[in-house]
């Protein structure tokens, strides 16, 4: 109780100066010239942040050859130092993952960047048997309960933070608008909220607060059109920290499972095409292949704007469904609809009129 | 013997004093265990049940009353005398009373509740929409006697399709990524759209 109404003021007493800081600085001027200013006047903070600063810099500047341009105004800014930041620092983040009405699941985050300069993340769940994934530069590997262990090439562990976000947040800018809505307390830390909402208003809307320090993610809402909180992953414990290298290196690589090849069904031209697409919404894979339960054969296709993954499934008709299906699970959506000889159904997280648009919307192209 | 128990139920209320029906407790054993079986429902619904019950304690107290030295009874004060003993019990425990009506009371309300014959609804052909994704209920084989099997069979096909949709789906994702990076050490998978329109 008392280290957290202390931990408050501290973060009260900070808050005015940051901001006055920030306000006083023009925007066009880079950010370390800000943080600088800011952490002058910090002195409780000053060394912890500055050595982070410092050392953000150099590998920005290094490895990426990327000036750091953060700007404090621009929500967007906030964003590509999320992405850059999480590729670059060493951290241990746990987090929960919260969708309403069901069971909260714990997962354990860990990044490190090795000596040798391989790239080594880690995502668990810590509930029940859990699964566990471990990437190395760009094998991800994934162990789960009921399947034998598997490797595969990928850029990415596949989590509860949506891919690009946490790397290629500009590619967002196409069909989302992103606003700097204030500051706030989360998970102990001084952050910065960002609203994210889609340009056309087809798509769920998101909330996002970003420590203001090391620039990492402590919360991520998901909203349905009409506010209501569908997805939430809030983050409980932050370790920006090099000694996290230190769990890796007991890391037996070679004892990773093979790497699979995964041979996808090769890319064609559906006859048919969407007339109405979310903006920004692009085709990411379009093939034809059987349905690993049933067996049946579908034309497919997968669209993403980034955040959300829709696939689009069309099948001759088999006479069981005489009416349109409509389920919605929080999140998740699936409608399927039929005209008696093809049945159409989209599946993926956005809301049920906008998956009843594009259904109706397809066409036969010629 | 339903009078003896209605003597013997009013006995344990203290609704009601006889000193036959203390004579017959004592040997007619069934009746001993009705009481004792009143006792434990009176505790039970009264919510005074402590949590360690042992059952039969009577053949240990017997014993240790064989050990004991025969007690003198000591001689009757007024209160003792039958008529009067009769009428104080009644008026201290009126308040017990009625909180043994209110036990009787719960007991045949909830036994009605209880046993109410399950509702049998007619079942639905062809619902359009089903339960949440993934939580399929089993079907109770109970409900299943009363169930038109074959628009059981066409429930059962639609769930088992869209299943096989949203797993498909699922499994569509996990391979989005290893796919990205497969194509971006090959060709690129966006530009394999692209040129499959072309």
């Amino acid at each position: 109780m008392l280290l957290g109404a202390f931990g408050f003021i501290s973060w009260s007493v900070a808050g005015p100066i940051n901001t006055a800081a920030v306000q006083s600085e023009p925007s066009s001027e880079p950010s370390l010239a800000t943080e600088q200013s800011l952490q002058s006047r910090n002195e409780s903070r000053a060394l912890r942040s500055e050595i982070q600063q410092v050392i953000a810099e150099e590998l920005a500047q290094d490895v990426l050859k990327v000036k750091n341009i953060f700007d404090p105004l621009s929500a967007i800014s906030w964003l590509e130092r999320l992405a850059r930041q999480t590729s670059l620092l060493n951290y241990e983040v746990s987090f929960v993952l919260n969708i309403p009405g069901k069971d909260t699941q714990p997962f354990l985050w860990r990044h490190a960047k090795m000596d040798d300069g391989t790239q080594i993340e880690q995502l668990s769940l810590l509930n029940g048997p859990g699964f566990e994934n471990i990437r190395v530069n760009d094998v991800v590997s994934v162990f789960q309960p009921g399947y034998p262990p598997y490797s595969m090439y990928g850029n990415a562990i596949d989590g509860p933070i949506p891919y690009a976000l946490l790397h290629e947040p500009e590619q967002l800018q196409m069909s989302y608008q992103f606003l700097l809505v204030g500051r706030n307390r989360i998970s102990g830390r001084s952050a910065q909220q960002i609203r994210i909402t889609s340009i056309d208003k087809t798509r769920y809307g998101y909330h996002l607060w970003l420590d203001e320090e090391t620039g990492m993610l402590l919360k991520l809402n998901m909203h349905g059109l009409d506010g209501k909180l569908l997805q939430q992953i809030q983050v409980t414990q932050l370790k920006v920290d090099d000694k996290v290298a230190d769990v890796f290196s007991q890391l037996q690589r070679d004892n990773l499972p093979r790497v699979i090849n995964v041979v996808s069904p090769p890319q064609r031209k559906h006859e048919w095409s969407l007339t109405f697409l979310p903006v920004g919404m692009k085709p990411v894979k379009q093939d034809i292949h059987q349905l690993a339960i049933t067996g049946q054969v579908a034309e497919y296709s997968l669209f993403s704007d980034g955040l959300v993954n829709v696939s689009v499934y069309i099948q001759a008709a088999t006479g069981v469904f005489q009416s349109d299906v409509n389920l919605s699970n929080g999140a998740n959506t699936v409608h399927s609809r039929t005209d008696g000889k093809v049945q159409v159904t989209v599946v993926g997280d956005i809301p049920l009129i906008t998956a009843q648009l594009m259904a109706k919307s397809i066409e036969v192209t010629n | 013997m339903t009078q003896q128990l209605e003597k013997l139920s009013a006995f344990v209320d203290g609704e009601h004093y006889d000193p036959d029906i203390a004579k017959s407790l004592t040997r007619d054993p069934e009746l001993a265990d009705k009481w004792k079986r009143y006792h434990l429902v009176r505790d039970c619904i009264r919510n005074e049940m402590s949590t360690d019950i042992h059952f039969d304690i009577s053949a240990e107290i017997a014993k240790k009353l064989e050990n004991e030295l025969p007690m003198i009874a000591p001689k009757l004060a007024w209160r003792e005398l039958p008529i009067v003993a009769n009428v104080i019990p009644l008026i201290k425990q009126s308040g017990q009373l009625a909180v043994a009506a209110c036990a009787t009371a719960v007991m045949i309300f909830s036994y009605q509740s209880y046993n109410q014959p399950e509702e049998t609804l007619p079942f639905l052909t062809a619902p359009t929409e089903f339960g949440p994704q993934g939580g399929l209920a089993p079907v109770s084989l109970n409900k299943s006697q009363s169930v038109d099997r074959e628009g059981m069979a066409i429930v059962l096909e639609q769930q088992r399709q869209i299943n096989a949709i949203i797993e498909d789906h699922q499994r569509q994702l996990k391979l989005k990524n290893a796919g990205q990076n497969r194509n971006s050490e090959t060709p690129t998978a966006e530009p394999s759209v692209d040129q499959a329109q072309k």
